[in-house]
């Protein structure tokens, strides 16, 4: 499934995954990632699942490198492998593609994994509301791997509403978390649970529309927990994001 | 058969397909017909006129393979595991595909474009001339061309994709010109001598107008 371009050693990295999810906020704040961070990219994702997209390079204007649908990238600064997934995930395949995900980050002792999705902002209740818009669910695991995790836990309230940290693990009563329009993010972050791989889901409230700010929040909460860049940094967008919005109009109308 | 050098074409559009195959391509042999997973026999496609794709062999160790048009986005990723064996031990493997200009986007102001122009996505591989411009940021290609040009850059077998972008659903000898041009410059012979216009051409889902009886 993972074809990878050159030999890495990823034993003790994090891994981000990005879920095709509502407002495509996961994918978004990759790219915003991947642009501020630059890492190589050194693989690619050939699955039933992942429905084939090409295109042209979407951080460099001048660059000819082939884009695909699926794509890993490797920091070795941050010891950190980012995948991207440019196009939606059959639901019907997406089982197969996740256990082959676990697999694979078992086989090369991939410390923990950090999935980043937008969810649906109108299945929130009132006190959801007035609480964090960014949310994460978080295994044990990875919470004893992560300080500023647990000084987030230790102090936040006691309202499983208006929590930003909700920790849950495998042997607990077998409850869903809500993460509705969350894509895979419930069935990856389960499987990591059963399969033992520390696991975290950062969750962003959101409608489609337009999502940068989404997905700037999600990569600034994602970088308070992490430290990976200093806090006041601008996120820039890659060039792909130009016309997000559409052409601009003809010239010919004026 | 071994073949020291092969190359691949792949077309999509049921009308530029249609049109070229009947008017200019020299098809040769069809070594294999593939056709769709699913539980309907041969029987039912037939009724339903479902049309499999074939791959035609050539001479001088060129494949061509005519998709059918009936084949879904989502069997995209059967489809190009059905012919990886011919595209293993490929010299290159050229793409060709159609769409609307409408789906064409364009980031900074500009005159309209033409009513039709080609432009081109290669493999990191690919060494021999591409013959027009490189498809720019935030143009993408879908669908099965995209899972084949995706096994070829995942699978390291140098290939290249051309999208012609045109303003009409039909096609006319005007339409098919860039496709004309692109295979007389192909090291190869595709094209028939003297076109023949008189081929019926293949079915498909037709646009139909609901202006006029």
């Amino acid at each position: 499934m993972i074809h990878l371009q050159e030999s890495v050693n990823f034993k003790g990295c994090i891994l981000i995954f990005p879920s095709v999810s509502v407002g495509n906020a996961g994918q978004l704040a990759v790219d915003l990632l991947i642009t501020k961070m630059n890492p190589r990219k050194i693989g690619l994702i050939w699955h039933s699942a992942i429905m084939p997209m090409v295109g042209g390079d979407p951080y460099s204007s001048s660059e000819t490198a082939l884009t695909t649908s699926g794509e890993l990238f490797y920091s070795e600064q941050w010891k950190m492998v980012i995948f991207q997934i440019r196009s939606p995930i059959m639901q019907e395949k997406s089982q197969d593609f996740v256990d082959r995900l676990i697999e694979w980050i078992k086989e090369n002792s991939i410390d923990k994994i950090v999935i980043l999705t937008g969810i649906s902002d109108y299945m929130r209740n009132d006190s959801e509301i007035v609480g964090p818009s960014v949310k994460s669910v978080v295994s044990p695991t990875f919470a004893e791997k992560c300080e500023a995790l647990k000084r987030l836990v230790e102090n936040q309230t006691s309202d499983p509403q208006t929590q930003s940290v909700i920790l849950y693990d495998a042997s607990q009563e077998p409850k869903k978390i809500s993460m509705h329009g969350g894509g895979i993010s419930w069935k990856l972050f389960n499987a990591c649970n059963v399969g033992g791989v520390a696991a975290l889901v950062l969750m962003k409230y959101c409608s489609d529309g337009d999502n940068i700010p989404d997905a700037v929040k999600l990569c600034t909460y994602l970088n308070t927990l992490l430290n990976l860049v200093p806090f006041d940094c601008d996120w820039e967008s890659p060039p792909s994001w130009t016309g997000m919005f559409g052409n601009p109009p003809q010239l010919g109308l004026y | 058969m071994s073949l020291i050098a092969k190359m691949m074409y792949i077309q999509n559009l049921i009308k530029i397909t249609g049109f070229i195959e009947a008017c200019f391509v020299d098809k040769g042999v069809p070594i294999v017909e593939i056709k769709e997973t699913g539980t309907e026999d041969n029987e039912q496609l037939r009724r339903r006129k479902i049309k499999s794709s074939v791959i035609y062999h050539l001479a001088s160790d060129i494949l061509l393979c005519i998709c059918s048009p009936h084949l879904d986005i989502a069997q995209s990723f059967d489809f190009t595991e059905k012919i990886s064996p011919w595209m293993k031990n490929a010299e290159q493997v050229i793409i060709l595909t159609c769409s609307h200009i409408s789906g064409y986007h364009i980031t900074r102001y500009q005159n309209d474009p033409p009513d039709i122009f080609m432009k081109a996505l290669r493999t990191n591989n690919f060494i021999y001339p591409v013959l027009s411009d490189r498809l720019e940021q935030p143009n993408t290609v879908k669908g099965i061309p995209a899972a084949v040009l995706t096994w070829c850059q995942t699978f390291k077998i140098p290939a290249v994709l051309y999208i012609c972008y045109a303003r009409n659903y039909e096609v006319d000898s005007d339409s098919v010109k860039l496709f004309v041009h692109l295979f007389s410059k192909l090291p190869f012979k595709l094209l028939k001598e003297k076109p023949n216009f008189t081929n019926k051409l293949c079915g498909g889902s037709e646009i139909s107008s609901t202006l006029y009886l």
